[in-house]
C-alpha cells in the first residue's frame, strides 16, 4: 500500500512538474539569443547563482573609477564584464557605449599628451566603433526595447555623422512600445540631416497622418511647413 | 487527523531545535549578516546604479547564503541522525517514515523562513539608513529643483513592494534544494556526498530548459534517446522558473499571480520529491 502510495505522489508529481513546463513561457532572451550565448548566461547564473548581478555591479564601480582615472581599457575591460555577468540590465548598455563613444573618445581626441593628430583621430574613431559594437550586441539581447536603438541611432548621428544609419535606427526604436514621441520626430531629422528633403517631406507627411496627439501633429506640421518653405514648395499645397 | 498533526509538529519542532543546537543557523546567518553590514562601504555614482546595487547586493546575500543554508542543514540533519542513533528511537515509535522525512524538510523550511526574515528585515534597516543619504544625494546631482514626485518616485524605487516577492521566490527555489537535498540524503551515507551532489544539480537545473529545448528539438534522434532525455527533464529541476525575482529586482512590479508558477512548480517537485525519498528510505535498513 505505502508502495503504491509512493508511485502515486511520484506520478502526480512528475505530471505536475511536466505540466508547469509546458505551460511555462520561455524566458524571453531566449527567444533572441543563440544557443551558445544562452548556455553562457546559464553557466553563469549556476555558477554565481545571485552573486551575479552583485559581480556586474562591482565591475560597473569599477567603470565608474577607470572613468575618473581615464583608463579607457581598464574601463572597456570592465564594461564587457558587467554587460556579461548581466545581459538583462539595459543600463550597462546604455551607459557603457555612452562611456566609450563619448567619454573615451573625446578623451582621446583632446588627448595632450599625444602630439600626432592622425593618432588621436585613429584613437577616437576606436572608441566610437567600440560604442557601436557594444550597442549592436546589446540589441541582440534587447531586441524590441526602444532604448538601445534610440542610443545607437544618436551614436550614428553624433560621433559618426552617418545620418542614414541614424534615421533606420530612430523608426526601428519609435515602433517599439514605451518609446517617447520625439522618437519618430528623431528619425525625420536624421534624414534632413542626411540631405535628402524629398525623402524627409515624405516622411513627416507620413508621420503626420499617423499622429492623433496634438502638441505632436503641431511639431511636425511647424517642421513641414518650415521644409516647405526651404525647399521653395507651396506649404499649402500637399506633396506631388 | 489530529495525531498526524501532533506527529508532525513535535518532529518538526525537534528539527528546529536541534539545528538550533548545531549552531549551522548561526554559523551561516552570521556571516550572511555581516556581509549585509558591509552594503555601505560600496558607493556609485548616480542614484539609480546605487538602488541597484543596494538590491543586488541584500538580494545576493539572501540568495547564496540561503543556498548553503538548505543545503548544508538538510545534509547534516538526517545524516546527524543516522550518526548519533537517534533515528532508532525516533522510528521506534508509531510513526510513519514519510512523517519522517516531510517533518525534517518542514522543520528546515522554517529555519531558512527566519533566516530569510532576519536578512529582510536588516536590508530593510540598511535600505533606510542610506535613503536620507541617498535622497540627499539624488537632490544634490539633480541640475534642476526635484519636485515633490521626483522624490517620491525615488522612494518609491527604493521601497518596491515587489522586493518582498523577489524573497518568496528565492524562498521557493531554496526550499526546492531542501528536497533535493533531503532526497540525496535518504540513499547516501555522506554528508559531504549529499552537498556536493546537491550543488550539481543546483548548477545543472540552470541548463535544464535550454538543453531539453536543444535536444527535443535535434533532428535525427531516436525515441528511446527522446525519451532518456524526458525522463531526465522529470529528474532535474528548472531553475528558470525562479528567474522572476531577478526581473523584479531590475525594477518589474509584476501582481501576486506572478508567484502560482514558481508556487505550483516547487509544489509538485517536492510531491514527487517525497514521493520517492520515502520508497528509498522505506527500503532502506538501518544497523
Amino acid at each position: 500500500m505505502k508502495i503504491i502510495i509512493c508511485l502515486l505522489m511520484l506520478i502526480l508529481g512528475a505530471g505536475g512538474k511536466r505540466f508547469f513546463e509546458e505551460i511555462q513561457p520561455q524566458p524571453e532572451l531566449n527567444a533572441y539569443l543563440p544557443l551558445g550565448k544562452r548556455f553562457e548566461q546559464q553557466f553563469i547564473r549556476g555558477v554565481l547563482g545571485g552573486w551575479r548581478p552583485v559581480v556586474a555591479d562591482i565591475a560597473w564601480l569599477r567603470v565608474t573609477t577607470s572613468w575618473e582615472s581615464r583608463q579607457w581599457n581598464r574601463l572597456y575591460e570592465n564594461i564587457r564584464i558587467a554587460t556579461r555577468m548581466q545581459p538583462e540590465s539595459l543600463i550597462f548598455w546604455d551607459m557603457g557605449a555612452w562611456h566609450l563613444a563619448w567619454n573615451a573618445s573625446l578623451a582621446e581626441r583632446n588627448n595632450r599628451l599625444e602630439s600626432r593628430m592622425e593618432v588621436r583621430k585613429e584613437q577616437e574613431l576606436y572608441w566610437v566603433e567600440q560604442g557601436k559594437n557594444l550597442l549592436e550586441e546589446g540589441t541582440i539581447y534587447h531586441p524590441t526595447h526602444y532604448k538601445l536603438w534610440l542610443q545607437l541611432g544618436l551614436l550614428h548621428q553624433e560621433r559618426r555623422h552617418d545620418y542614414r544609419a541614424a534615421y533606420e535606427c530612430f523608426l526601428k526604436s519609435s515602433q517599439f512600445d514605451g518609446a517617447p514621441s520625439y522618437v519618430a520626430r528623431m528619425a525625420g531629422y536624421a534624414l534632413e540631416k542626411q540631405g535628402d528633403p524629398e525623402a524627409a517631406l515624405n516622411y513627416w507627411e507620413k508621420l503626420l497622418e499617423k499622429s492623433s496627439h496634438l502638441s505632436d501633429r503641431s511639431l511636425i506640421e511647424k517642421r513641414l511647413l518650415k521644409l516647405k518653405k526651404d525647399s521653395s514648395l507651396d506649404p499649402l499645397k500637399p506633396l506631388p | 487527523m489530529s495525531s498526524l498533526y501532533l506527529r508532525l509538529s513535535t518532529l518538526t519542532g525537534l528539527t528546529v531545535r536541534d539545528l538550533l543546537r548545531q549552531n549551522v543557523l548561526y554559523l551561516i546567518l552570521i556571516p550572511a549578516a555581516l556581509t549585509l553590514l558591509t552594503l555601505p562601504l560600496f558607493t556609485a555614482l548616480t542614484f539609480e546604479e546605487q538602488i541597484k546595487f543596494m538590491r543586488d547586493f541584500c538580494y545576493g546575500t539572501m540568495s547564496i547564503f540561503g543556498l548553503f543554508l538548505a543545503i548544508i542543514a538538510t545534509a547534516q540533519s538526517l545524516a546527524n541522525d543516522l550518526e548519533q542513533k537517534t533515528i532508532f528511537t525516533i522510528l521506534a515509535k508509531p510513526l510513519n517514515r514519510w512523517e519522517y522525512l516531510l517533518s525534517k524538510g518542514m522543520g528546515i523550511g522554517l529555519i531558512l523562513f527566519f533566516a530569510l526574515i532576519i536578512l529582510t528585515v536588516l536590508s530593510a534597516g540598511l535600505f533606510a539608513y542610506q535613503e536620507k543619504g541617498l535622497l540627499e544625494a539624488a537632490i544634490g546631482n539633480a541640475t534642476d529643483r526635484l519636485s515633490s514626485q521626483d522624490l517620491q518616485r525615488f522612494r518609491d524605487q527604493l521601497w518596491n513592494p515587489a522586493l518582498l516577492m523577489a524573497v518568496l521566490i528565492l524562498y521557493l527555489k531554496l526550499i526546492l534544494m531542501v528536497g533535493f537535498t533531503l532526497l540525496f540524503s535518504t540513499i547516501a551515507s555522506s554528508s559531504l556526498f549529499t552537498i556536493f551532489t546537491s550543488l550539481m544539480i543546483y548548477l545543472i537545473g540552470h541548463f535544464q530548459s535550454t538543453a531539453r529545448e536543444w535536444v527535443m528539438g535535434s533532428e535525427g534522434l531516436s525515441v528511446g534517446m527522446k525519451w532518456g532525455v524526458g525522463l531526465l527533464a522529470v529528474i532535474l529541476p528548472d531553475m528558470s522558473f525562479y528567474e522572476g525575482a531577478e526581473r523584479i529586482l531590475l525594477g518589474a512590479t509584476p501582481g501576486w499571480s506572478y508567484l502560482i508558477p514558481p508556487l505550483g512548480y516547487t509544489f509538485f517537485n517536492l510531491l514527487w520529491i517525497l514521493g520517492l525519498s520515502t520508497w528509498i528510505f522505506e527500503s532502506r535498513e538501518f544497523r
